[in-house]
């Protein structure tokens, strides 16, 4: 132990970041060497990488309550094999699958805080033999440093230890090769756990200096141990681009509302979202969107006001619709392009004035994107990220509209007479919910009629609050992000990831409606024109034989042949049209509707099913419901 | 008497397990439609030929049916080869069953992963949970028209379980 602090982080190390809060004592572990430690209940333990490409392994043991080693075969201690079954992923991160178990199903630590997403759990720490193989008898090793370290506990030696080998980057690829290279992470990354028992840990600097997983060169590892009873909120740290910081997991200012009715949430776009709710689940909350009306919190959308006199100018060059057909108070749905067609994400433009527009979509990068693209056309249009100050829900379904209706008021004086059914699709107004200041859009990412209400984060609770209480009478339930899944694949609405990247062109994505062809010119345009010709792929939407659900990536063949004409991108099992659906990438010369062709489960080979080619969406195809 | 469990000698019904690709598709011909609407964990209340049933959900696929009836063969009538589905009986699974004034001290005594939660447990909602080491199943719903909790564990934890319940 190099230091002992009581204090809330004054830490002598200059070259990490802060303490996170009171640390009880503190290890500077140097290149190749390893340390043991006890850790109480309770307390956490910060694993950081100092200067960054550093893998650090880790141990721990279950102590009993006298600080007594048990004997070794009752002493408990972190069981990976366990670890990924019980959580069903191959490392646990933070959430609801944050545990490390032991052999015996016990939690011995937990993840709060993660700035890497790299981790090793199905290899052993390194042994002699691996440096012996390559050619160095005599190597140190992390299993011999961690032999040395724990024999005075009274823990025999192992050759190898199966260790959680933090920020070791490994990766099962498709040939089922267990592949490494350089750690992902970067000087001052972490991974903070808490301890779920009395613990003796073991930590390790790796002294891998043979190939890339330190980065052909060994560098310390510091650990802090913090008091117990703090509370350190989970997050994960997500990083978006080079240039951009690290994203931190964060609350909505609707997620309290949301976490007193389950603990089922995940980190989705860098936000806490509810996957299901509790003594509910994603059906029933399926059925309330479809037959009553369901609210969901839709703040990780991202939201950036273009501002300026050349604002106008911006977006008719960088998004796919012909943004002059945009007029104040109506907004509209489509792409932003790269050069080469691509869909750099997809979006809404609201427009205020042709000198103020605003875009939600899903990156943090979209910024960035225009205000390049405004730099270098010299145009005068300012990009500002509004996403902290603007939240959002989505009140959806077919009593949404009755629900609303008698809480809002417009805000503008010139509105008196304005009510909820003179806002028309993809129009919005700015409203008062009591005192609640609201834009309210109608809009939504269901397939039903519905509306968007985006608001400043301080009002979120009263607005959530508000809202279901005044939808209770007409079943109003909360919904997550299981059953939002399954109504976008039948509605034929895209996902970012699964339908398109910014490899895929709106005319394979199933969007080249969106793409305004006329205009004199936009990003993409003359490769669009290209592509629009014969898209290598083009998004169908695919029903099923039988009840069996495909999966993202499963390919599709044509009937009763051995090659691919294309794959899966999303599927589920549709309630409402009692068929397994999906939506599907295939080649143009079998998208046409009526088209039957294979979807391979399984390996693609032991069991084919048909399947019949119909519009991207299974349900209501013409927008009725929405449109109503 | 209130702290015994009481309704264990009067229960009729038997538990029938059904599961397999079509199991959602041959409960909604059994069932009707709204089985469609049910979560996992949650149930519903029924009658087949004229005796009380009720159908929990586990999963999107499975479910167990509470029914006093010849439930595999009654459904061995409506089973055709379009149907990929098993019916069975597990001998390993056990059930008792305490009144519902007994539910807060039960929901007081277990415990459930998260995100499983007890609290608040409504009417046709079970949840699996933990009491000691013991794994159980805690469903919420009406047995012979009455409001009920049924209790399903391993045959062999039944007795160690009853005393435990029935500790004040």
């Amino acid at each position: 132990m190099l230091a002992v602090t009581k204090e809330p982080s004054h830490s002598p190390y200059l070259d990490i970041p802060s303490p996170l809060g009171i640390v009880v004592a503190e290890y500077r572990l140097e290149p190749g060497s390893a340390q043991a430690y006890p850790v109480v209940k309770g307390q956490y333990i910060q694993i950081i990488d100092v200067a960054g490409s550093q893998c650090s392994d880790f141990l721990a043991f279950a102590e009993d309550s006298a600080n007594v080693s048990r004997s070794e075969i009752d002493r408990q201690e972190i069981d990976s094999t366990v670890t990924r079954t019980l959580n069903g992923i191959a490392n646990p991160q933070a959430g609801l699958h944050g545990k490390y178990f032991s052999q015996t199903l016990q939690p011995m630590v937990e993840v709060i805080q993660s700035t890497c997403d790299r981790h090793d759990s199905f290899l052993l720490a390194c042994t002699s033999r691996y440096y012996e193989d390559a050619g160095y008898p005599g190597h140190p090793s992390c299993s011999d440093n961690f032999n040395q370290v724990l024999a005075p506990y009274g823990i025999q030696p192992r050759p190898g230890w199966p260790a959680i080998n933090f920020f070791f980057n490994t990766h099962i690829n498709d040939t089922n090769h267990v592949t490494a290279a350089e750690s992902w992470s970067r000087p001052g990354d972490y991974v903070l756990l808490q301890a779920h028992q009395n613990l003796l840990c073991a930590s390790s600097a790796c002294p891998d200096d043979i190939d890339p997983a330190n980065g052909w060169q060994p560098t310390p590892i510091h650990i802090r141990i913090y008091a117990a009873h703090q509370t350190f909120p989970r997050l994960t740290g997500t990083r978006i681009a080079a240039d951009l910081p690290l994203r931190l997991t964060q609350e909505s200012a609707f997620t309290p509302r949301i976490r007193s009715l389950t603990d089922d949430l995940s980190e989705y776009n860098s936000f806490w979202v509810p996957s299901s709710f509790a003594h509910q689940g994603d059906l029933a909350e399926y059925w309330a969107l479809r037959e009553k009306a369901a609210l969901m919190d839709l703040s990780a959308l991202r939201k950036f006001e273009i501002t300026g006199a050349d604002a106008f100018a911006l977006l008719q060059y960088a998004f796919s619709r012909n943004v002059e057909k945009i007029t104040a108070g109506h907004c509209a749905y489509g792409c932003l392009l790269n050069p080469h067609g691509g869909i750099v994400d997809d979006g809404i433009v609201f427009c205020f004035s042709p000198t103020h527009y605003r875009y939600v979509g899903n990156c943090d990068s979209d910024g960035d994107w225009l205000a390049k693209i405004a730099q270098h056309q010299g145009w005068s249009a300012t990009v500002t990220d509004i996403s902290p100050q603007v939240h959002n829900l989505a009140l959806q379904g077919p009593a949404s509209g009755s629900i609303l209706a008698p809480l809002i008021t417009p805000i503008s004086p010139s509105l008196d007479s304005f009510s909820l059914h003179h806002l028309g699709y993809f129009q919005f107004e700015p409203v008062w919910i009591d005192d609640i200041p609201v834009l309210l859009s109608r809009t939504g990412y269901t397939g039903e009629l519905g509306y968007e209400l985006f608001v400043h984060p301080r009002y979120g609770p009263q607005l959530w609050n508000r809202l279901m209480a005044a939808g209770k009478p007409q079943g109003l339930q909360p919904l997550g992000m299981n059953a939002l899944n399954r109504a976008r694949i039948e509605a034929g609405l895209l996902a970012r990831g699964y339908e398109f990247d910014d490899l895929t062109s709106p005319y394979q994505a199933g969007i080249g409606w969106t793409v305004a062809m006329k205009k004199p010119d936009f990003i993409g345009k003359s490769a669009l024109e290209a592509i629009r010709q014969h898209p290598p792929r083009v998004t169908v939407g695919l029903v099923l034989q039988g009840n069996e659900v495909a999966a993202h990536g499963q390919c599709v063949f044509a009937q009763g042949e051995r090659w691919r004409v294309g794959h899966i991108t999303s599927a589920t099992f549709s309630p409402i049209l009692n068929k397994s659906i999906a939506i599907a990438q295939i080649a143009p010369e079998y998208a046409q509707p009526a088209t039957i062709v294979e979807v391979g489960l399984l390996d693609g080979i032991k069991r084919r099913i048909e399947a019949t080619v119909g519009p991207l969406a299974a349900f209501d195809p013409t927008k009725s419901r929405a449109r109503s | 008497m209130t702290h015994q469990i009481m309704a264990h000698q009067i229960m009729t019904h038997h538990l029938w397990d059904m599961a397999g690709v079509d199991g959602l598709a041959m409960a909604k011909s059994l069932f009707g439609e709204a089985i469609g609407h049910l979560a996992p964990f949650q149930s519903l209340e029924t009658t087949i030929q004229h005796e009380n049933c009720s159908v929990l959900r586990l999963c999107d696929y499975n479910f167990r049916i509470a029914y006093a009836g010849a439930f595999d063969r009654l459904i061995a009538q409506q089973l055709g080869p379009q149907y990929c589905i098993w019916i069975k009986q597990y001998d390993w699974l056990g059930r008792m069953q305490i009144t519902l004034d007994r539910l807060p001290a039960l929901i007081e005594q277990a415990s459930v992963r998260a995100p499983h939660r007890l609290a608040n447990l409504p009417n046709n909602q079970a949840v699996p949970a933990q009491l000691d080491d013991i794994a159980l199943v805690i469903w919420r719903h009406y047995i012979q028209g009455q409001p009920a909790v049924e209790i399903h564990a391993s045959q062999s934890h039944l007795t160690c379980l009853k005393t435990k319940i029935n500790q004040p």
